[in-house]
């Protein structure tokens, strides 16, 4: 792949280089000015043909399916829906949504904490500092990159059809989807250590293990913690959308009071979900700023 | 003088601040295990089972199927939201951030700020709702949708920029008698451009995700047929869809990181 790229990188230089033009211009005086011809103007044509060829496609479902007509006879419907959620809020809906809202925060809390103590050990195994000449953490990595490719609703979804329903499988697709991403994170924070006192450490007789524990721990402890934080605020606002397939929590009754236009309800629901994360945010921001 | 065994001894230790910190996350968890209640297993390993059959052997003639329906077109027209939605929120950014700037409006800029942070934490998928109303459930609601959503964090950026600009660099084209579009192309496009790029390209990467799980609650793309196929119990077209995600992004994700290291390298 490496090689394939450098070559077609390679390819394209010496294509444009052949292809290098200058600009003369002749000024009034009779001096005459040598410049690079720009290549700018070509690849903004470019740009614009590839958004062009994207817009046909997208464009061509769109007026078959639903018309521009209709799209802007419906635009106010938008603001309707933002004036009945501030003119209609409905007070009385609050006591329905302290139970699916407490699941949402659950399925972050142990989803965040299983995924980022399964992490730890994998972060070690990816990092070739660590690993030494050993050809795992290529293998790791690997694996790990085609974990990070789905995002979290796949994962539900997926989980959904093998597990059933509820906030169970939240907490299963929220586990795998923050292990692929504290994992990267970690392994790459290994590999920037001072390996310096592992290796001093090692040299004194201690075991690998040992050496970890001594010299890289204190390292990278604080980091870690403001890592796993950072994706606590993360899957707090994905385990809320974890309810369309099922899977727990918030999104379901937002989904159902939606589809019932009962938009007072749903103003509640909003707000109270905007009052957790920004209360976490708050506090996981203060922490963070405590810990670096 | 001490050892250093009793200076090692003498380290600050916040013995109370860690056991404090401990009970609170110890509570917290101990609070969350209901959560792992779980009664149902509705013949899942038989489908688990064919769930992983199928994800090593895909539908060969929906990857290979050159049509509308086929997955190519599918991973073309994911990326295609993308593009058209980031350079949607591109724009659409551009009089939030000038009505944020602190060099622009002075102190008013909290009624900005308030905007901008309400769109970061609205859940998305709620606004997604709203537009669906406006637009039907078509690909053109994920490019709207991509786009507002986008613009939280491309305002953010060019904030920065603009209260970044150094008018010296203004000042002394104006003294060369340059026109407002030369000052512009010579005076501001270099001071932002690869900034803007980069950030703009890492927008984009998060927009190819997000379109894919817009797709799943239903704007088309490839999550729609996805989730479709699952529902139906096709579990080798759905794995087929599966390898589409896969391979859109991961060569997405290849060249972005590739192009942000240029840019930043220089």
């Amino acid at each position: 792949m490496k090689t394939l790229c450098s070559k077609i990188s390679n390819y394209i230089k010496t294509l444009v280089e052949r292809n290098h033009n200058f600009r003369t211009t002749t000024l009034k005086d009779g001096s005459i000015i040598t410049r690079p011809f720009s290549y700018s103007i070509m690849t903004l044509a470019l740009t614009f043909a590839v958004i062009f060829f994207f817009w046909n496609m997208i464009v061509t479902r769109f007026f078959s399916e639903f018309g521009a007509r209709n799209f802007f006879q419906n635009i106010p419907n938008f603001f309707t829906i933002i004036k009945s959620m501030v003119v209609d809020v409905n007070w009385s809906y609050f006591s329905n949504i302290l139970g699916p809202m407490a699941d949402t925060i659950r399925i972050a809390v142990i989803g965040t904490a299983v995924g980022s103590l399964i992490a730890v050990p994998v972060a070690i195994l990816a990092s070739q500092n660590i690993m030494g000449k050993s050809r795992i953490p290529g293998v790791v990595k690997f694996f790990l990159s085609i974990i990070r490719t789905f995002p979290l609703l796949v994962y539900a979804l997926i989980l959904s059809y093998i597990f059933g329903y509820g906030p169970y499988v939240g907490v299963l697709a929220t586990i795998v989807f923050t292990f692929g991403i504290i994992t990267k994170m970690m392994y790459e924070i290994i590999e920037t250590t001072d390996m310096g006192p592992f290796i001093a450490i090692e040299a004194t007789g201690a075991t690998k293990i040992q050496a970890f524990r001594a010299a890289v721990v204190p390292q990278i402890m604080g980091r870690f913690f403001s890592i796993v934080l950072y994706i606590f605020e993360i899957n707090l606002r994905a385990s809320a959308i974890l309810g369309f397939v099922n899977a727990g929590g918030i999104g379901r009754i937002m989904n159902d009071q939606m589809a019932l236009r009962a938009y007072g309800d749903v103003a509640v629901m909003v707000l109270g979900l905007l009052f957790v994360i920004i209360v976490v945010q708050n506090i996981s921001q203060y922490l963070r700023g405590r810990l670096s | 003088m001490k050892t250093v065994i009793e200076t090692y001894n003498d380290r600050p230790k916040h013995t109370v601040r860690n056991v404090l910190i401990s009970i609170f996350l110890l509570a917290l968890i101990i609070w969350s295990i209901p959560v792992l209640q779980h009664d149902r297993f509705l013949g899942g390993a038989e489908i688990a089972k064919n769930i992983a059959r199928a994800f090593i052997n895909p539908s060969w003639d929906n990857i290979f199927n050159t049509r509308v329906d086929g997955i190519p077109y599918l991973m073309f027209q994911t990326v295609g939201m993308a593009v058209l939605g980031t350079l949607l929120g591109a724009i659409l950014a551009i009089p939030f951030a000038f009505l944020t700037a602190k060099n622009i409006v002075g102190k008013f800029n909290i009624i900005g700020n308030t905007i901008i942070t309400t769109i970061r934490s609205f859940p998305f998928f709620l606004l997604l709702l709203m537009i669906i109303r406006v637009s039907g459930p078509g690909e053109f609601t994920a490019v709207l949708a991509i786009g507002i959503l986008s613009i939280g964090m491309i305002s953010k950026l060019y904030i920065e920029i603009i209260e970044d600009i150094d008018p010296g660099i203004l000042q002394s084209l104006d003294a060369l008698g340059a026109t407002r579009l030369q000052k512009i192309r010579h005076g501001i496009l270099p001071q932002l451009s690869a900034n803007i790029i980069s950030v703009v390209i890492y927008r984009f990467e998060i927009n190819v995700k997000n379109a894919t799980i817009f797709g799943i609650i239903g704007t088309g793309g490839i999550g729609t047929t996805l989730r479709l196929a699952m529902d139906a119990g096709r579990w080798r077209d759905a794995s087929a869809a599966l390898w589409g995600i896969i391979v859109v992004v991961v060569i997405v994700d290849y060249f972005s990181t590739k192009i942000r290291k240029k840019l930043i390298d220089g």
